[in-house]
């Protein structure tokens, strides 16, 4: 399952850091994540603005909560002036979303290559469901950015949670085994507890123990489609 | 400047906010009878302000919603106002706390009125979804912007989740290998996500419409707690 463009050896990318992207089109950077734990000292040097102003929004945010959160914020976060960020945005909003899309399109595309080519549907649901608490736990200000923030972000950034959800709903439902009396909403009600349940864990302080949950999770995901008996022989 | 066109008078939401497809709030003014009780003026004072507080809410979204708006379309004074509640927060989580109590109360009669855990889910569901489908503004400060509100809020909301997934998926009857506590919490999460979803969809005074989709979401979803005799099973088998 060798990735398609070339990872830097060892592990595959576990932390989002957008000042690390540089100058390189998004395209071409989000295929050269470095890979790191938490505390590293950034070896690459930000000269893109945008994204020093993202990765700003991305720390600022838990500090304050988005609707009490400031231009001012931001900008002394990210070491840019006021004249910088207007520049780059219009208005806080346009910031936030442009950081959202930036994060769950990077949050996606990890979970996506994580079950790519995984054939059986059990399997992939049990891969991508603790690869998703894995990615959050390592990078609690997404999980915070998509579950408590993008709620209180006002209407658009609302739509676009819903849209990533729906992303997750299509791989939830690829393949899945058929199976009378299943609501036709059920990929997306299942979706809506996941969230609930992450907003939880980040509100308590402990998005980094979200992978404890990985068992639950996948039950939860699993048993609609399956019934009682299986799931708890594909953990086993 | 009030505009003649819309009688209240009411603020329009900045634009990033409006919700085109609303019209500006109203609430319900009823005249203090003559003759009422200083004590039950204030109960209707409260709940005028509760109801506007509601009203200002669907209309502007907790961030934007000011004194001033909530205090025109209760039709009480100011000062009134904050005899009552400290400020915009209190009177959220008093709005809050009334709703939730409000639901609860309506949920817990009509399952007290079934026999058996599969009806009792379904009359409490219906229970629910029909006193929400009543009265949409609540809905919407319920499902909706107690996610948005301040944070002593949202801890609020996440407390009645935990109840509802309590009242779900009581302690003994979990799912295997998964502690019933965390289980509940989803499936809790899944039901306030999924009404949530409608209501921001303008589609609150239809929300009796999910009852099928969400009793059978719940009877898939826990096979241990609606066939009791799984559970033993699975116990009986390791």
């Amino acid at each position: 399952m060798a990735p398609a463009e070339p990872l830097p050896a060892g592990k595959g990318s576990e932390r989002f850091d957008p000042e690390a992207l540089g100058d390189l089109p998004t395209e071409l950077a989000l295929a050269r994540l470095p890979p790191g734990r938490h505390g590293l000292p950034r070896t690459f040097v930000a000269h893109n603005q945008r994204l020093r102003i993202v990765a700003a929004m991305l720390q600022v945010l838990p500090r304050h909560g988005y609707p009490a959160t400031t231009i001012g914020h931001i900008t002394r976060e990210a070491g840019v002036s006021r004249a910088a960020f207007y520049q780059q945005f219009a208005s806080k909003e346009e910031c936030f979303l442009a950081t959202y899309d930036l994060a769950a399109r990077w949050f996606c595309e990890s979970v996506e290559r994580a079950v790519a080519g995984e054939e059986d549907w059990r399997e992939r649901i049990r891969i991508g469901a603790a690869e998703v608490l894995r990615l959050l736990g390592e990078n609690p200000l997404i999980a915070h950015l998509s579950a408590v923030e993008a709620p209180q972000a006002g209407l658009a950034a609302r739509q676009r949670q819903q849209a990533m959800l729906g992303r997750f709903a299509a791989v939830l439902r690829a393949g899945h085994p058929g199976r009378a009396g299943l609501p036709d909403d059920l990929a997306n009600l299942l979706l809506g507890g996941v969230v609930s349940l992450i907003a939880r864990y980040v509100d308590d302080g402990r998005a980094e123990r979200l992978p404890e949950a990985t068992a639950t999770l996948v039950e939860y995901l699993l048993i609609p489609y399956l019934g009682g008996e299986e799931p708890s022989a594909t953990l086993a | 400047m009030p505009s003649s066109e819309n009688g209240a008078g009411i603020r329009k939401p900045r634009a990033s906010r409006r919700r085109p497809d609303l019209p500006p709030p109203k609430v319900e003014r009823l005249r203090p009878r003559s003759g009422m009780s200083r004590s039950e003026v204030v109960a209707d004072q409260r709940r005028r302000v509760l109801a506007g507080l509601a009203a200002a809410l669907a209309y502007h979204g907790y961030e934007d919603t000011k004194i001033t708006d909530i205090v025109e379309l209760s039709g009480v004074s100011r000062p009134t106002f904050y005899e009552l509640f400290e400020g915009k927060e209190q009177c959220f989580a008093a709005a809050y706390a009334d709703g939730v109590e409000r639901l609860s109360a309506a949920v817990e009669t009509a399952a007290r009125a079934e026999r058996g855990r599969v009806p009792r889910l379904s009359a409490g569901l219906r229970a629910g979804l029909e006193f929400l489908a009543a009265d949409p503004p609540l809905a919407h400060l319920l499902l909706v912007e107690s996610l948005a509100a301040s944070r002593p809020a949202r801890l609020e909301h996440e407390r009645s989740l935990g109840r509802l997934a309590q009242a779900l998926c009581p302690a003994d009857a979990g799912l295997p290998g998964a502690p019933a506590e965390e289980t509940g919490r989803l499936l809790a999460g899944a039901l306030a996500s999924h009404l949530s979803g409608r209501v921001l969809a303008g589609e609150a005074k239809r929300l009796a419409e999910s009852q099928e989709v969400l009793l059978q979401y719940l009877l898939v979803a826990l096979p241990a707690v609606t066939s009791p005799g799984l559970s033993e099973q699975r116990a009986a088998h390791g």
